[in-house]
């Protein structure tokens, strides 16, 4: 049979055609179980970690053990700052629920600090056992969006933690967010000024004052990026405001205090 | 509408195809000896960006994507691991449709863009910018906004560059950096003058 | 044997698809500022060239002149996305580094090019070897490249610190142009002009 007719031609296309596809779905059924338990790996890790465990996956700890017996997944309505049962957590997927109407708010934009447009009604926070919670934050970076995780003490003020798992900073500048000797600054910083007010804010690499009032406050920025540091700035107003996790903050600090 | 407008902005200056993200650099350092062929490959660059980023996007919403194939029944389905291919295979056909609806009715603007248009299935600048509208979660009209800033910013670098290439004819260079050496240093230097755009914010 | 070897070391300096045929540039510098990442594209490479030389070589004689190339890229898009699945199921965050840049090995001239150049004309033990020859020619100047600008731009080595920076705490003051885009194209041009003054005879 010649190489050009047509009958060849549609044999060896179509022969192709099976052998290519049953490949290929081989590999992605191999991708699929491992790549959710992947993703699943990776919240844990970063919810650790922000929660202060690194130490303890530094030291080899399973992560999947560390998690199970130390945090607890719960749905915050954040118009309200009350837990919610809403949705079922379990399958609950906070950036699914972004673009899904009914489970998303527009920000107005004047206080929509983070760029980010819309929010998830519900958020899906984590409890650890010492009290403290992990609250996931998002906002548009200087070249893409950036997801973390920033961990608050029981009294609903002090950081314990942050991290971000996932953003596009430029490397050797913006993305020295990831940087431990930078995160190291966060802990132990107060959200809130003793009258209330969100107070948190990231400044200028140099303009922090060890020694001014509102040091517990403030936040050093990163060398050579600022852009990435006033993101930062915009995330954490944004996502510690009236808008964001106040209101939840708020009862949790009447319940416990 | 200023939100389209940035996302042209930014693919054309800021997000620049060629100089930031490095795609379609063989053509890019291939056609780039004359500035009149360089202009030519920009044109068929743009016209198939805004046709297949759009296309793709229409292909990987209403198919590939999470639960886009809820209306035939599967609202678990997740086709997206067979984009690659399905992309690509959209590139070639309408490349293809291009070529032969070029030759039909406009053999003038076929005659000169005609041999420009096979090696463009194969430029990862538009692979590239189907990869990026994917990730970036356009919508269609967004995606044409962008196929279109793509295709005129990697227009733009090719023509400078040829610009350049052309007078480099009169400089004396060292023997071993002669073509493609010193082609490599100047786009490395195109590149450092566009990182001046980065700092620019709406 | 002699062809055998020809096939495999000639890719590597004498005719390397990067500095002397200008092919597969494209996708592959924007991830050399780490090792890691530019050792994981080598290998999906040459992975890829080697296999689809091979598979194309196989059915050479039975490919139809009309749909040659189509027939090539499906076998390419094939082992692209095998390997882009098995990355993200093994090498998860590896894979997200490297983002679309996996998926782009499709468009790599040098998979194609190698496949429409050789494959289609010699067997598959010997094309086999030119794809491997072709992606370590493509890896060797990944690796260079990546070498340099992770050394000097974040004074680490494969994330291993080599010199200790000042964000650190250290003495060593990072280089930001190596993690930037463009120290990839001077390292390039200076390659080239390296591999130039060295074997004159390749010189334009």
């Amino acid at each position: 049979m010649s190489n050009d007719s047509i009958l060849k031609t549609f044999l060896v296309a179509f022969l192709l055609c099976v052998v290519c596809s049953i490949l290929v779905c081989l590999a992605a059924i191999v991708r699929i179980d491992k790549e959710a338990y992947n993703k699943q790996l990776e919240i844990r890790k970063t919810v650790l970690a922000a929660g202060g465990y690194q130490q303890q996956i530094d030291d080899g700890g399973s992560v999947d053990e560390l998690f199970t017996s130390n945090m607890e997944l719960k749905l915050v309505d954040l118009a309200t700052g009350d837990y919610t049962t809403a949705v079922d957590a379990a399958t609950y997927d906070q950036k699914e629920a972004v673009d899904n109407p009914e489970l998303s708010e527009q920000i107005p934009a004047d206080l929509d600090l983070a760029g980010i447009g819309t929010r998830a009604k519900y958020a899906a926070i984590y409890l650890d056992k010492s009290g403290t919670v992990i609250l996931p934050i998002r906002g548009a970076g200087m070249w893409g969006p950036m997801y973390g995780y920033i961990s608050v003490d029981a009294d609903g003020t002090t950081v314990k933690g942050f991290t971000f798992y996932q953003h596009a900073e430029t490397p050797g500048l913006g993305a020295e967010v990831d940087n431990p000797n930078w995160k190291k600054q966060w802990p132990d910083k107060q959200i809130y000024n003793s009258s209330g007010k969100l107070a948190l804010k990231v400044v200028k690499k140099g303009k922090y004052n060890s020694s001014a009032a509102d040091a517990v406050n403030t936040i050093d920025g990163i060398a050579g990026s600022t852009v990435t540091g006033n993101k930062v700035h915009g995330i954490i107003r944004y996502w510690f405001g009236e808008h964001g996790f106040a209101p939840y903050l708020a009862k949790l600090k009447a319940e416990r205090g | 509408m200023s939100h389209y407008f940035m996302i042209f902005f930014n693919s054309v200056f800021i997000d620049n195809i060629a100089l930031t993200f490095f795609l379609g650099m063989c053509t890019f350092i291939a056609v780039s000896k004359k500035v009149s062929t360089a202009i030519m490959l920009s044109a068929a660059v743009i016209a198939v960006e805004v046709i297949t980023v759009p296309v793709n996007n229409l292909l990987y919403t209403f198919l590939l994507k999470k639960g886009a194939l809820a209306w035939a029944g599967f609202p678990n389905l997740d086709l997206s691991f067979l984009g690659l291919i399905c992309y690509i295979g959209v590139i070639a056909a309408i490349v293809q449709i291009l070529e032969m609806a070029l030759d039909k009715y406009f053999p003038a603007l076929y005659n000169a863009l005609g041999i420009f248009l096979p090696l463009i299935t194969v430029n990862c600048a538009i692979l590239g910018a189907v990869l990026f509208m994917v990730e970036r979660d356009y919508n269609v009209v967004e995606s044409t906004v962008y196929g279109a800033g793509v295709g005129v910013g990697f227009g733009l670098a090719i023509c400078l560059l040829a610009g350049i290439r052309e007078k480099l004819v009169y400089s004396d260079i060292p023997k071993g950096l002669r073509g493609v050496g010193v082609t490599f240093i100047i786009v490395g230097l195109m590149a450092m003058s566009f990182k001046a755009f980065s700092g620019l914010q709406f | 044997m002699a062809k055998a070897k020809d096939a495999l070391l000639d890719p590597l300096f004498n005719n390397n698809p990067i500095a002397l045929q200008i092919l597969g540039i494209c996708s592959a510098l924007a991830v050399t500022n780490k090792l890691s990442t530019a050792l994981t594209m080598t290998v999906a490479v040459v992975l890829v060239t080697a296999c689809s030389n091979a598979a194309i070589s196989a059915i050479r004689n039975h490919i139809p002149n009309s749909i040659r190339i189509i027939v090539q890229m499906t076998i390419i898009a094939t082992l692209v996305i095998i390997i882009d699945q098995m990355l993200k199921a093994y090498l998860y965050e590896m894979s997200k580094a490297l983002s679309v840049y996996v998926g782009l090995i499709i468009t790599n001239c040098i998979v194609m090019g190698r496949a429409e150049a050789y494959a289609m004309k010699n067997p598959v033990g010997l094309s086999f070897l030119d794809g491997v020859g072709n992606g370590l020619g493509y890896g060797i100047v990944l690796l260079t490249v990546g070498f340099v600008r992770e050394l000097f731009g974040s004074g680490k080595l494969f994330g291993v610190t080599i010199l200790n920076t000042v964000n650190d705490g250290g003495w060593y003051v990072t280089n930001g142009l190596m993690l930037l885009a463009p120290s990839a194209f001077f390292l390039i041009g200076f390659i080239i002009w390296g591999l130039r003054t060295w074997k004159p005879e390749l010189q334009e």
